[in-house]
Formats: structure tokens, C-alpha cells, sequence
């Protein structure tokens, strides 16, 4: 099982990732490779217990925006709602989403790292 | 300059996944400079200014925002670069704020491969021939319905009525049948012309973004400068909303139309003072057109009266299209006076 095919079975859409990258899959796992990293410079949850909700939002919407284009779909989803209810000013609800997302995103993040 | 083929652009986003992706969806058709600092993007842009054919700007930037590199790209007299703004989502803020710069679209994240290809594409005009399914007709009427539904809500909102821009559709389809009849090379089919003709409907929807109360009829004077430098850019701010890849024609054609009508061929219009060549044939028919309309409806008179006297007073005015167009508008005199008679009698 490579990379992909075990990011697939954490529902992340792959087939849409490829098409992204026109099939280059070599270049779609060497982005994915980057993930965590970046995804470790932001620190979503330290921004909702400062409650830093302007910060908050932009650093989801960052996530979104990247999770988006590497087709990481749960995440992708779960920052979308996240960004969504911050703007809506429900931050007690975006919250509840962020809880559930957290360990998703460690799940990913560890599969990708398995394979640096 | 380089050849058509390979203009070149320069991505700037902070976000090294996301540039990445980007630079990889383009570089199969553009040469690709990229920096992921709004401040260095400001220095190539200076520097390199004949060399860029358009930017992609992401919005959200920690160091300086993609809106503010624009104001000082702006502050540098660069303003005829077209830029992308990388935005996931084009709020009626970001519009607003969009149409004080030569912003050509948004682009959303995520993002999709053959959509950002076809748009940047198009508006580099390296595919300047389209060629209309009857799909893209369909969705291209329904988006022109809903669209105009909504125009005219505004117009009602400030009770006036949109009879000047139905008259301007019809002057454009008189003037545009004969033209194509004179051009065989013009590539004009009977589906564009109907699209280029209700194009000019929306030549002044720019104005429903443009602030001020009631500012369709206010003389006050920092509202008539508003809608003098503005109107045209949010025009084709708010046609551009649509993403639909069946309806680029007539987005190309009606957002181009919006910042151009004003345009005079001898480069004294606004907003940006090009002419001669650089302004589109249609563009200069919807010009001509606003124009005809707006005398012929304040004077009085038989119809012939009207028109001869129209005509000479356009035709004094010798910078505003190309010459041709005038010589186009007397051999269309017959048809237009027939469209207004059958108006009158309507009415």
C-alpha cells in the first residue's frame, strides 16, 4: 500500500488530487510530504483558548485553503465549517468542530509522516 | 515581450503548497516567475514591468496583504498589469476593494486545474476564437436573464426604467448585422452578435456597487467622479462572478464592455485612456450606441430630424470611435429609424 492509497482509505479524495496535479503522482506525494510541516507553524486550537478569533480565522482559513488543494477532504471540509461559523460569529460551535477535527488531522499527518 | 504563447506570469503567495500547486497548474502553458512575498513581488513588478503579462495575487498575506501590494504597485504608476486575486471567496468586500485596481477575476481555492487554465487563457487572449455549443448559448441566456432581473430590481429601486439599454441591444444587433455583413473575415455568427448585443445591456451595472444615495441621478460631484472611475471596473467586477465555463464568451465580452465604454478611440476616455486599436470594434459600437440613444431620447421632432441631427452632432465629435463606425452608423440609418418608429408605435 503506498502513500495515497492509504490517504484514500482516510477518505481523503485522491482521485481528485491527481487530476490537480494532471496524474503527476510523484509531485502530489512530494506536496503532501510538505503538509505537516506547514500545518505545524499554525496552532488553531492555541488561537480559540487565547480566544484570538481574528488570528483564528485566518489561520483556519489557511488550513482550508491547503488542505483544499492537497484534496485532504475531512480536513478540507472541517475547516470550511470552522471558518463558516467563525464568520458567523459562533465560535462555541466552530469549536465543537475543531475538537472532532483534531484527531483526523493527526491521523493524516502521521500517515504522511510514515512515509518522509 | 515574450510570443503569444508563452506570456508570463508571477504567482505570489505566501503559502509554498499552495504556490506550488499553482505554479505546476501553469507552467504548462506560461513561464512562471514566483515569490512568496508581497514585498519582493512589488519589487519584480517594478523592475520587470514589460515583462509581466499578469499576476496572481493571494489576498491573505501575513506580511503585507495581496490589496495593499496592489495599492503600492498602484503608488508606482503600474496599473495596466491584469491580476488574478487568489481569494477562497469573492465577498461583496473584496469586490468592492477589487474594482479600484485592473483586477481580471478571482480565483478560488481549491484549485481547479481546466478552470484556471481556460480563464487565464482567455483573458490573456491567447484563445480569442470561441466557438459556441449549444450548451454554452443556453446557459449563457439563462445567466443574461437572471442577471438582468436582477439590473432592472436596481433600476426600479431608483425609478428609472431600463428602456436606453433595451434600445442600446437593438442599436448594437443594427449595427453589428451590417458590419458582419461587410467583414465576412469578422467570425461573426448570428449566436455571438445576439450575445455581443445584449453584452451592452450591461455596460453600466457598475453602477449598483458604486456608494452614494441615490446615486444614479445625484449631480453631486465626488458622486459623479465615483461613477465616472468606478462604475467601469465594478461593472466587470460583478459579470465576472460567474464561473461557468459555458458563459465565458459572453463575460469576456460584457466585462470587457463595462470598463471600456468610455474609452474614446483617440485616447482621451477613462478609465485608462487607451485608444485606437486597443479598443475593440464591439467596444466602440457600445460607445457609439450609449451615446446615439441618450441624444436621440432628449430631442424632439420627427425621427428623421432626429437622426440627421444626432448623427452630425457624433459625427463632430471625430476622436470618440474610429472612423469607420461613423460611415457604419449612417449606411444603418434606415434601420435605425425603423427601430424607433416600431418603438413609438409600441409604446
Amino acid at each position: 500500500m503506498g502513500m495515497l492509497e492509504d490517504l484514500r482509505d482516510l477518505e481523503c479524495n485522491i482521485s481528485e488530487g491527481l487530476n490537480r496535479f494532471a496524474n503527476h503522482a510523484a509531485l502530489y506525494e512530494k506536496m503532501l510530504k510538505k503538509f505537516p510541516a506547514s500545518a505545524q507553524k499554525l496552532d488553531v486550537p492555541a488561537r480559540f483558548a487565547a480566544k484570538d478569533w481574528a488570528n483564528a480565522v485566518a489561520e483556519a482559513h489557511t488550513l482550508k485553503g491547503m488542505t483544499g488543494n492537497l484534496s485532504l477532504s475531512p480536513l478540507y471540509d472541517g475547516y470550511t465549517q470552522i471558518v463558516a461559523l467563525l464568520r458567523e460569529d459562533r465560535p462555541e460551535q466552530a469549536e465543537k468542530i475543531l475538537v472532532m477535527l483534531q484527531p483526523i488531522q493527526e491521523r493524516i499527518i502521521s500517515c504522511i509522516e510514515s512515509y518522509q | 515581450m515574450l510570443p503569444l504563447e508563452r506570456k508570463r506570469l508571477l504567482v505570489v503567495d505566501d503559502s509554498e503548497i499552495d504556490r506550488a500547486i499553482l505554479v505546476n497548474i501553469l507552467s504548462e502553458e506560461f513561464d512562471i516567475l514566483e515569490t512568496d512575498n508581497g514585498y519582493r513581488a512589488i519589487e519584480l513588478v517594478t523592475q520587470l514591468r514589460h515583462e509581466i503579462d499578469a499576476i496572481m495575487l493571494d489576498i491573505s498575506m501575513p506580511l503585507i496583504s495581496g490589496f495593499d501590494v496592489l495599492r503600492l504597485i498602484k503608488n508606482h504608476g503600474i496599473e495596466n498589469i491584469p491580476v488574478f486575486l487568489i481569494s477562497a471567496e469573492a465577498t461583496r468586500d473584496n469586490v468592492v476593494k477589487a474594482s479600484e485596481f485592473n483586477v481580471a477575476e478571482f480565483i478560488g481555492k481549491p484549485y481547479e486545474r481546466e478552470d484556471i487554465l481556460r480563464r487565464v487563457k482567455s483573458r490573456l487572449g491567447v484563445v480569442t476564437n470561441f466557438w459556441l455549443t449549444m450548451e454554452d448559448i443556453t446557459e449563457t441566456n439563462r445567466y443574461i436573464t437572471d442577471l438582468g432581473n436582477v439590473y432592472r430590481t436596481y433600476l426600479t429601486n431608483f425609478e428609472r426604467d431600463d428602456m436606453h439599454y433595451v434600445n442600446m441591444i437593438a442599436l448594437m444587433k443594427i449595427l453589428l448585422q451590417r458590419y458582419a455583413a461587410k467583414n465576412p473575415n469578422a467570425d461573426l455568427t448570428r449566436d455571438k452578435m445576439d450575445i455581443i448585443s445584449k453584452a451592452a445591456y450591461f455596460c453600466d451595472i457598475g453602477m449598483m456597487l458604486v456608494p452614494g444615495k441615490n446615486n444614479v441621478s445625484s449631480r453631486e460631484p465626488e458622486v459623479i467622479a465615483a461613477l465616472q472611475e468606478t462604475h467601469t471596473k465594478m461593472g466587470a467586477s460583478i459579470i465576472r462572478l460567474n464561473h461557468s465555463k459555458h458563459c465565458e464568451f459572453f463575460m469576456q465580452v460584457a466585462s470587457d464592455m463595462c470598463i471600456y465604454h468610455h474609452e474614446r478611440y483617440d485616447g482621451h476616455g477613462y478609465p485608462r485612456g487607451i485608444g485606437g486599436k486597443d479598443i475593440s470594434i464591439y467596444n466602440q459600437m457600445c460607445r457609439l450606441v450609449d451615446e446615439f440613444d441618450m441624444l436621440f431620447s432628449k430631442f424632439f421632432g420627427s425621427n428623421e430630424l432626429k437622426a440627421n441631427f444626432v448623427m452630425k452632432r457624433l459625427a463632430q465629435d471625430d476622436g470618440m470611435v474610429s472612423p469607420e463606425l461613423y460611415s457604419l452608423l449612417e449606411d444603418c440609418k434606415p434601420s435605425i429609424m425603423n427601430y424607433y418608429t416600431k418603438l413609438m408605435r409600441s409604446i
